[in-house]
């Protein structure tokens, strides 16, 4: 079995990718590939603190997270298609108006 | 990569640096408990299948319910309005 030192140092990396897709691209689909990263970097917390504490429910979480994840995504494509029919792109620098 | 993304990665870096560190310090047990996915010896049995549906089954239908108004909610922002 794994130690949960190397699941833990796993999600720090992943969290740092994350934050820095974040900070640095403009796109949004990346953005939002970079906050999932982040999301699942929680998930594998999760997992790691439940086979160490020996509670389902972290897992259980997991399952939760992953499906809330699934929900944040689709909305935010939705939100990212009308955004580009409306301004014509989808670089968020460009984006300076709530509604068209 | 630009300057200010050099910035970025640095700090982004040092960050994941000092918490892989303080992650790998602390001393952690060697022995890891291993759940199995479904428990049929006992009803109340430690599971993730019995967890999920007799302690977390109103968080179920309540995932349930947010899956479909994100879904009727992407339909909604992403459908064409028709010009007539």
């Amino acid at each position: 079995m794994i130690p949960p030192e190397y699941e833990l140092t796993l999600s720090a990396l992943l969290f740092g990718i994350g934050l820095f897709g974040i900070l640095t691209r403009r796109n949004a689909i990346i953005v939002l590939m970079s906050v999932e990263i982040i999301l699942n970097a929680a998930i594998l917390n999760f997992v790691a603190f439940a086979s160490y504490a020996n509670d389902p429910g972290g897992q259980v979480f997991a399952l939760l997270a992953i499906a809330v994840a699934a929900g944040e995504a689709a909305v935010g494509l939705a939100i990212f298609l009308n955004v580009y029919a409306t301004h014509g792109t989808i670089e968020l620098d460009k984006i300076r108006i709530m509604r068209w | 990569m630009n300057r200010s993304d050099l910035t970025m990665l640095l700090a982004v870096s040092l960050l994941t640096v000092v918490v892989a560190e303080s992650v790998l310090l602390v001393s952690w047990p060697s022995e890891l408990h291993d759940i199995p996915a479904y428990n049929n010896t006992n009803s109340s049995g430690q599971g993730v299948a019995n967890t999920l549906f007799n302690s977390y089954s109103f968080t179920v239908v309540l995932i349930g319910l947010l899956l479909a108004a994100a879904m009727i909610g992407g339909i909604y922002l992403a459908k064409k309005e028709v010009k007539e």
